[in-house]
């Protein structure tokens, strides 16, 4: 096959639509082996590339990983470091504790008291249906990409040909609630959370991510109601639910 | 880099587009160790899937075949899901576990048939490009695989003397590629 370099300039005009077929084969002899020729050789370029980039993807990877593992492991003087840091932490911390006496407001006592609760999800299996989207919002969501996981949440709530049980569906909802916690939207955890508290009263955790949601809110009397409950039935929230409420305006 | 920058710089070509990869790769890795804990796969499985997806999902892109409908990385997250599944169905089909269903969601690999069919014709692609010395597979690659367009970029990258040389290798490395294909 005889190729000049002008043979190479018209294939590569011809493919990216800049000439047509009938222009190329007359600037060129035996313009279909060429072309053939060419579009495999750019196949090969691409099958070489895919093969490089993913070798150079894994040393990535793997130097990543080394460099975290050494920053992971302290140097002497690091150990002094962190121990003064967790000493410093420690005395801030009683000071704000001691100082926490006074009421205060519920968007300040949402803060103090809010924390990133786990999907309480147990039973999923990346087998069935609906549970890989599940997955998929979970995976999301402990990856603190909230806009991500309510994005599935949304595919699941609107994806009718699911076969979504009341139980399943109380999961859903809470996985929504939280991660609409997370990212500060309230209105629509509280309306979520209400829901859940609806069905499954008994569901304390999600009662007391509830009444912070309305601290957050600032709707501390909405707050009082369910943490009252809380002090008065929830084993494990007793004593949280207590504290809150001689803290509150 | 949000989603709309990422596939501007992929198609662009060049630098940006490398860098995007790269980016993209770092962002999400954290998808690894996730697949490691919930699939009970090694991280060398799910190393290997997560590269595969990243390489589909850059081939889906440039081929136009991303439609936008759904985030680029919901996009993602299914082609590296569905390659995990398979790796966990080749692992079950050994190990005779009944996988009973999957996902319901669409799957997003690029179609076997669609791009480089099997892995005997990849391997075929490969030896050709096996057979050209390594500066040649390495202008080829800059220009045809990464889109970059100026010569005088290549030349500097390969530490070749100037744009005009890197012009003229390019041309000399495909005619030679194009003869060792048409054999």
């Amino acid at each position: 096959m005889e190729l000049s370099d002008q043979d190479i300039a018209l294939l590569e005009q011809f493919q990216n639509g800049e000439i047509s077929r009938q222009t190329a084969s007359e600037k060129m002899e035996g313009f279909d082996d060429k072309l053939s020729a060419y579009q495999t050789s750019l196949e090969a370029i691409e099958a070489w590339g895919d093969e490089q980039l993913k070798e150079k993807l894994n040393k990535q990877y793997h130097q990543h990983k080394q460099e975290a593992a050494k920053i992971v492991s302290f140097p002497q003087w690091g150990k002094y470091a962190v121990a003064a840091s967790v000493l410093i932490a420690a005395l801030s911390l009683i000071f704000l504790l001691l100082k926490k006496d006074t009421p205060s407001s519920g968007p300040e006592l949402y803060a103090a008291n809010y924390e990133m609760l786990e999907l309480p999800w147990a039973n999923i299996r990346s087998d069935i249906r609906k549970d890989s989207l599940m997955l998929m919002a979970k995976s999301f969501y402990n990856e603190r990409r909230f806009e991500e996981a309510l994005e599935i949440f949304q595919q699941i709530f609107h994806n009718d040909s699911l076969d979504v049980s009341m139980n399943t569906e109380t999961e859903i909802t809470i996985g929504y609630a939280y991660t609409q916690m997370e990212l500060k939207n309230y209105e629509e955890a509280t309306a979520a959370l209400e829901e859940v508290n609806e069905y499954f009263p008994d569901y304390y955790e999600c009662r007391w991510q509830l009444a912070l949601a309305y601290l957050a809110l600032d709707k501390t009397d909405k707050a009082r109601g369910i943490l009252m409950g809380l002090a008065e039935n929830s084993k494990a929230f007793k004593k949280d639910a207590k504290k809150l409420l001689k803290q509150l305006p | 880099m949000d989603d709309k920058a990422f596939i501007s710089a992929l198609l662009s070509g060049g630098t940006q587009a490398e860098k995007a990869i790269q980016s993209f790769f770092d962002q999400h890795k954290g998808m690894i160790g996730d697949a490691i804990k919930r699939h009970q796969l090694t991280e060398t499985e799910c190393l290997d899937a997560y590269t595969d997806a990243i390489i589909g999902m850059r081939r889906q892109i440039l081929r136009g075949k991303f439609e936008g409908k759904s985030k680029l990385s919901t996009y993602f997250y299914k082609i590296y899901y569905f390659k995990c599944v398979d790796l966990i169905r080749d692992k079950s089909t050994k190990s005779e576990v009944v996988v009973e269903e999957f996902p319901d969601t669409e799957d997003e690999r690029p179609i076997a048939s669609d791009t480089l069919q099997t892995r005997e014709a990849f391997q075929a692609l490969l030896a050709y490009m096996e057979k050209l010395g390594k500066q040649c597979k390495e202008i080829l690659m800059y220009r045809y695989y990464w889109g970059y367009e100026d010569m005088a970029e290549i030349a500097h990258i390969l530490g070749i003397k100037n744009a005009n040389t890197a012009g003229s290798l390019r041309y000399r490395c495909m005619k030679q590629l194009m003869k060792i294909v048409h054999g």
